[in-house]
């Protein structure tokens, strides 16, 4: 799609294009491969349908911003409830917890993606963030309702408040995006995917806040959610799934870590917080592979891989690690260490990539 | 009167709490199971449709899976939150609660 950033690229060939992606700087080859691949999804049709409007008067354009409301929904179940914070009315360092917990992450989340990915909030396009907190009595849980985030107060015994983890802030944010870029549908191996695209940047969300490399950074989720009461560090860990929880209320942590251990089951959506274990370590060893910062690299990858228009809703593991091997190949070249590192990544955890990939 | 009750995802999947969990509604104190055949008076429980999908593009939702025998009738229903203020509302709230909460 062409992006009106990028509109340079709208009117050029496609060998010019392709040999952009070729020889050009890594912004320039970012661009140039998105306008490559064709897209022939309902947004493409939009951004046509929009391109044949009679030009418009020209407007100056509005400089990015952060729009975040904060509700409480007062211990109901009501959303999104009462405004308590937003940008014109930012809370006190020492307010609610919950409530500063809420508006700060929210504004690490969306100072990451665009400043790493020049994106402008979830949708691209500066949509204001709205997050709820505490939701319900006693609740154990945060979600993505498709429309905004809420999160839970934990019931005390065995979850602490859902806003404590900067990364599940940014999970749940994730969700959004891959809903406005991808649709991968919410079961079985698309929907693991989901979850593991909302895993990767929620924690490379948490590494950049906390200024840690791939090779310093422990690659769990939601890290200090679980009262000390439970036997456990985290609800996942992406370098060691499996391993993050082992405890006799909450049982062991189901996660595996290689294809040859998939679960198949219909219970958690078909297993999507599960199975996303599989391509969690697959990201966690491309980008230990790639040292440095998460985000640059890696992250960059698989962010591209997201806006894909060949990341259809049902992509399975599968077609969803070549995409990230080709993304790889447009971002650094064929055959780069980048490409080989992602392809590599892959094969250890049980998926290998078709060399034809690495190679053409 | 029996009701298993069952609730599954959310932002993690914990095999410990995933369990269904067994109601003795004659088990239960009489004021929790005058409210309890209240609301499914209310909520008309037997008459549900047995799913209600969730909200479009939404994710880590708790999905409640209910399952009522009473006599000859058997109903499952399963809800996903957000769940509207409401007698169903109420019946996730009772049933959670009978259930031993999270535990």
């Amino acid at each position: 799609m062409c992006s009106p950033r990028h509109s340079i690229f709208c009117i050029m060939p496609p060998h010019i294009l392709r040999a952009i992606v070729e020889r050009g700087t890594l912004e320039e080859r970012t661009a140039a491969s998105r306008t490559l691949a064709v897209d022939a999804t309902f947004r493409s049709l939009r951004a046509t349908a929009t391109l044949l409007r009679p030009i418009a008067p020209e407007v100056a354009p509005q400089p990015a911003t952060k729009q975040r409301t904060i509700y409480t929904a007062n211990n109901q179940q009501q959303l999104p409830g009462t405004v308590v914070a937003s940008d014109k009315n930012p809370p006190a360092a020492n307010a609610d917890p919950a409530m500063v917990e809420a508006f700060n992450g929210l504004g690490a989340t969306w100072d990451f993606y665009f400043e790493v990915f020049d994106r402008q909030s979830i949708d691209d396009e500066g949509m204001p963030l709205n997050a709820t907190v505490h939701y319900g009595s006693r609740y154990n849980n945060a979600f993505w309702n498709g429309q905004q985030m809420v999160f839970g107060d934990g019931d005390g015994r065995l979850f602490n408040r859902f806003t404590i983890a900067l990364d599940v802030i940014g999970h749940e944010l994730t969700h959004g995006v891959t809903q406005d870029e991808a649709q991968l549908q919410y079961m079985f191996q698309p929907g693991a995917l989901n979850e593991s695209m909302s895993d990767v940047f929620g924690s490379l969300i948490k590494q950049r806040k906390n200024r840690q490399t791939a090779r310093t950074a422990d690659w769990l989720i939601g890290e200090g959610l679980f009262t000390p009461a439970v036997q456990g560090k985290a609800l996942r860990s992406m370098k060691a799934p499996g391993t993050a929880y082992s405890d006799p209320v909450l049982g062991d942590d189901p996660q595996p870590d290689h294809m040859s251990k998939y679960v198949n089951t219909y219970d958690d959506n078909g297993g999507v917080h599960i199975n996303s274990g599989i391509p969690n370590r697959a990201f966690y060893l491309a980008a230990y592979a790639l040292d440095g910062n998460a985000w640059e690299k890696a992250g960059r990858i698989w962010y591209e891989t997201l806006r894909d228009s060949a990341l259809r809703p049902n992509t399975g593991f599968k077609r969803f690690a070549g995409l990230t091997v080709s993304a790889a190949g447009r971002l650094y070249g064929q055959g780069s260490v980048e490409q080989k590192s992602v392809a590599d990544a892959w094969a250890t955890v049980g998926l290998t990539v078709s060399s034809r990939l690495t190679t053409e | 009167m029996r009701v298993q009750f069952q609730t599954s995802g959310g932002i993690g999947y914990f095999p410990g709490l995933a369990a269904p969990r067994t109601i003795d509604v004659d088990a239960l104190d009489d004021a929790t199971r005058q409210q309890l055949t209240t609301l499914l008076q209310e909520t008309d429980f037997f008459n549900l449709p047995a799913r209600m999908p969730s909200h479009p593009g939404s994710a880590d939702y708790q999905t409640y899976r209910i399952t009522i025998e009473d006599g000859a009738r058997r109903h499952t229903v399963n809800v996903s939150d957000p769940v509207p203020l409401g007698p169903l509302r109420q019946l996730i709230d009772v049933l959670r609660a009978a259930a031993g909460g999270d535990r």
